[in-house]
């Protein structure tokens, strides 16, 4: 009933979107939609999580080792662009974590760039091929005009999102403390307006959103009595509309999550 | 009483009048679909959803404004369902076409929009719209039906007749929609409350007694319900209150908080020299208190507070500071115990720079010079060391000290308050503490009761205690009950306020309202037993415990010694034997 739901609800969009919903207490697996492959946007920012905590555990990385942010490194730093880093002074001195911090809990771009250098845009998308997940894909910094103007895009799969987060709420991402938390961090984050918009104010959402000129994206972990996974894209299509109906989605998972 | 809260009904349960609040109750809590609307026009932000039967049968005119409104085409085949928000177009509108093997289906729609559930059932002839709360029926011979709907339920719902214009177009741009009513439910008969709430509130009522009251459950949400009845009215009328347990709460809350503002102002009064004592409770014995501070705070004499441990000595040695001329100044608070024996002379009156292996370069300031022009509270004043009673005394005579390796005298401006859960005499008399120093430090004595002892004010010192503790809980203001009063005052506290403090705090945290419950009320094991800090023997005890019963039990039966006998099972020879045993035999009433 889930499904005729979510299509009675999308029946006549424009353009280009995908709803993957998982219901974590049976493995119910629900995918609606037009699409599963889009523009990452900050989704990307979730490969890099996984990246970061995988370096992190394989001992690859310190997650206390600092670096120093050098704003001519970063040409994005005078965009507007989502993010605080680039508020802060030039030369501060910033760690590893607080990088995953700054990038999961406020998007923030600078921060994805930089830790980006650390991890390396190859190891990122190898560790996702050897994880099983052959559409996500990074191939660039965000705002990286030169890359952008050759037309590069870094892309994320609704479809596989959706298992990550799985994976993640079983706690078999890369391990069960990794897992626990990266899940932690997700709750943090602040960009509420579409799952968390329509949900009680102390419901737990471990989740990463995306907004772009022509997409606008967001996933999670919600939970609820029932937890569920839902993630939402939608592309070359009205990013206001979309953001409403994606917020009338979250409401018919949630309210099937509430049921029996 | 809020009329909100009153539904005026004749005695065969016809409705005359339903409060705003309980209708809204009504609506929210799915008790009722709705019988009629009022007029009005479609507003900004409202949700229209229009259903046609066929889409060949829409006229030019609905089509191009749902065309227009919608920015899609729609289909020309068909059951058709159309949901929109109006006059927002950031919202996207809801197109639903069905085939034919859909229009077979019992549902032909399931779906939130713009956050509002819509389930659209055509089960068969009639279609039935529902939302979370009400849902509306109608057939659809006439081809079309409009429905307008907010986040309070459904404004207006029309089908159009045989034969008959509807009039989707006309109340999209804005046209005034008429009046509606059930006519199934009403049939042009007087409502009943059966017709608006559910068989539960009928059943649960019927039979009530006149004037009588009853607590039922309606959607999962507890109502006590009275039922008054005017005999003085012609016909007789009945009135129900009815108030679910968040009015109850509400109105305890904001009585509790009137309360606590009458007895504050009572127990805290302004006292004649401008001094206000923040002392918990209004007893005999606190406010003989307050008057000894009143007196004392405002001049610069040793103070020696004398009490049971946790009876609030410190607080109250904080508030003497508060209120005295010195209110400026700093408050030294020091715990004689809990500074070790051979460092007090110099944490007490500090050192020079050299003083001993490991003083500090330029030596240290100690607690006379801190508190210099302000007071300085020594709590537990008996665990002075006797080697340093003797500098005590002179401070406190001559104003005058040394610092330890100092040879320069300093002067001390600074009042002392001094503080002991112990007899000061018996330690003189055990040679523990200087006698000269008991005589100097003697001289305004402040005795603070047991909590025990003023059991009586035990309401007063929790409506002053619990608005903080819930603050500094950051949970909902609490009131308690009567019973969990009860259970308290039954308590022999022998932890005093601090016991107190911390019982309320554990019932604040175990409440799962904003009423504290007698289970919420944990006295842990020693209920009513009275332990001291001295190690006392069992016989002791028991020879305690018995006066106590015997002193409740004459209390009890007005003096009457024969009636206490017989109230406690025991002969008469023997409770005079008793009586003597433990001076209770005089004051009694003669026995006849």
């Amino acid at each position: 009933m889930i499904a005729e739901s979510i299509n009675d609800r999308l029946s006549n969009i424009e353009g280009k979107f995908g709803v993957n919903y998982i219901d974590l207490t049976t493995g119910q697996e629900i995918l609606c939609g037009n699409c599963t492959v889009f523009p990452a946007s900050g989704g990307v920012m979730l490969m890099a999580l996984v990246e970061c905590f995988r370096a992190i555990e394989t001992g690859r990385l310190d997650e206390n080792m600092t670096t120093r942010f050098n704003r001519a490194d970063y040409p994005d730093a005078g965009t507007d662009s989502f993010g605080v880093l680039k508020y802060l002074h030039d030369g501060i001195e910033i760690t590893i974590s607080d990088l995953c911090n700054l990038m999961i809990t406020v998007s923030d771009n600078i921060a994805f760039n930089m830790l980006l250098d650390f991890l390396k845009i190859d190891n990122i998308n190898e560790t996702f091929r050897s994880l099983g997940y052959q559409n996500m894909r990074v191939n660039r910094k965000i705002y990286d005009f030169e890359q952008m103007k050759k037309g590069v895009q870094n892309y994320i799969s609704v479809r596989e999102m959706a298992a990550i987060f799985q994976r993640m709420y079983k706690g078999q991402l890369i391990s069960e403390e990794a897992s626990r938390r990266m899940i932690q961090l997700m709750i943090q984050h602040q960009r509420g307006t579409i799952i968390p918009h329509v949900l009680k104010e102390d419901m737990e959402v471990a989740h990463q959103t995306g907004f772009d000129d022509d997409m606008i994206l967001d996933g999670g972990i919600v939970f609820a009595d029932k937890p569920f996974v839902l993630v939402m894209a939608a592309a070359d299509t009205n990013i206001r509309k979309a953001e409403s109906i994606m917020r009338d989605i979250t409401s018919i998972c949630y309210r099937k999550a509430c049921q029996n | 009483m809020s009329k909100k809260n009153m539904i005026v009904t004749t005695e065969d349960n016809q409705l005359l009048y339903m409060g705003e609040h309980l209708y809204s109750s009504v609506m929210k809590h799915r008790l009722s679909r709705p019988f009629c609307y009022a007029s009005g026009k479609i507003k900004r932000g409202d949700i229209f959803v229009a259903l046609f039967s066929d889409a060949a049968r829409i006229t030019a005119d609905d089509r191009k404004l749902l065309e227009n409104v919608c920015g899609e085409r729609l289909s020309r085949t068909g059951p058709l369902i159309v949901a929109g928000v109006y006059e927002d177009d950031s919202v996207h509108s809801l197109i639903k076409s069905m085939t034919e093997e859909a229009a077979k289906q019992d549902v032909w729609l399931e779906t939130v929009f713009h956050g509002c559930y819509l389930k659209l059932m055509r089960p068969g002839e009639d279609a039935v719209l529902q939302t979370d709360s009400q849902e509306v029926k109608a057939s659809l011979e006439g081809g079309a039906a409009l429905a307008i709907l907010n986040e309070s339920g459904f404004l207006y719902f029309t089908v159009a007749e045989n034969g008959t214009e509807h009039r989707v177009t006309e109340i999209l741009t804005g046209a005034e929609f008429e009046g509606f009513w059930d006519e199934e439910r009403i049939h042009a008969q007087p409502v009943r409350i059966g017709d608006v709430l559910t068989e539960e509130f009928v059943s649960a009522t019927t039979g009530m007694e006149e004037d009588g009251s009853s607590i039922i459950r309606l959607g999962g949400i507890l109502y006590h319900v009275q039922r008054l009845t005017f005999s003085s009215a012609t016909p007789r009328r009945v009135l129900w209150i009815v108030r679910n347990e968040f009015d109850v709460l509400g109105e305890l809350s904001s009585h509790s908080e009137v309360y606590d503002m009458i007895t504050k102002a009572d127990s805290r009064k302004e006292l004649s020299g401008g001094y206000t004592f923040g002392l918990w409770g209004n007893d005999p014995k606190i406010n003989r208190i307050r008057f000894l501070l009143q007196k004392g705070a405002s001049t610069n004499t040793t103070i020696l507070l004398t009490g049971e441990s946790g009876t609030g000595k410190s607080f109250l040695a904080r508030e003497i500071h508060k209120c005295s001329k010195r209110e400026k100044g700093t408050f030294v608070s020091v715990n004689c115990a809990a500074i070790p024996y051979n460092l007090i002379e110099s944490e007490l009156f500090g050192y020079e720079e050299g003083a001993f292996t490991g003083a500090r370069k330029g030596g240290k300031a100690g607690y006379f010079e801190i508190a210099e022009g302000g007071t300085l509270f020594l709590d537990e004043i008996t665990e002075m060391p006797l080697s340093l009673q003797g500098k005590l005394l002179e401070v406190i005579q001559n104003k005058t000290y040394f610092r330890v390796g100092g040879v320069k005298k300093k002067t001390a401006d600074v009042r002392i308050i001094a503080a002991t859960n112990k007899d000061l005499k018996t330690q003189v008399r055990e040679h523990k503490f200087r006698e000269d120093l008991y005589y100097r430090i003697n001289v305004f004595p402040v005795e603070i009761p047991p909590l025990r002892e003023r059991i009586d004010s035990l309401y007063n010192i929790i409506a002053d205690l619990l608005p903080e503790i819930c603050e500094r809980l950051g949970v909902p203001q609490q009131v308690i009950s009567q019973r969990a009063m009860e259970k308290m005052k039954n308590y022999g506290w022998p932890g005093n306020i601090r016991e107190l403090e911390n019982v309320i705090e554990k019932a604040c945290i175990l409440s799962d309202g904003k009423v504290i419950l007698p289970e919420d009320v944990d006295l842990g094991k020693n209920d009513g037993i009275l332990l001291d800090d001295d190690v006392r023997t069992l016989k002791e005890l028991r020879d305690d415990f018995e006066k106590k019963v015997l002193e409740d039990a004459l209390k009890r039966c007005g003096g009457s010694r024969l009636q206490a006998a017989a109230r406690l099972d025991i002969s008469k020879t023997s409770l005079f034997e008793k009586l003597k045993k433990y001076g209770l035999g005089g004051g009694e009433k003669e026995e006849v």
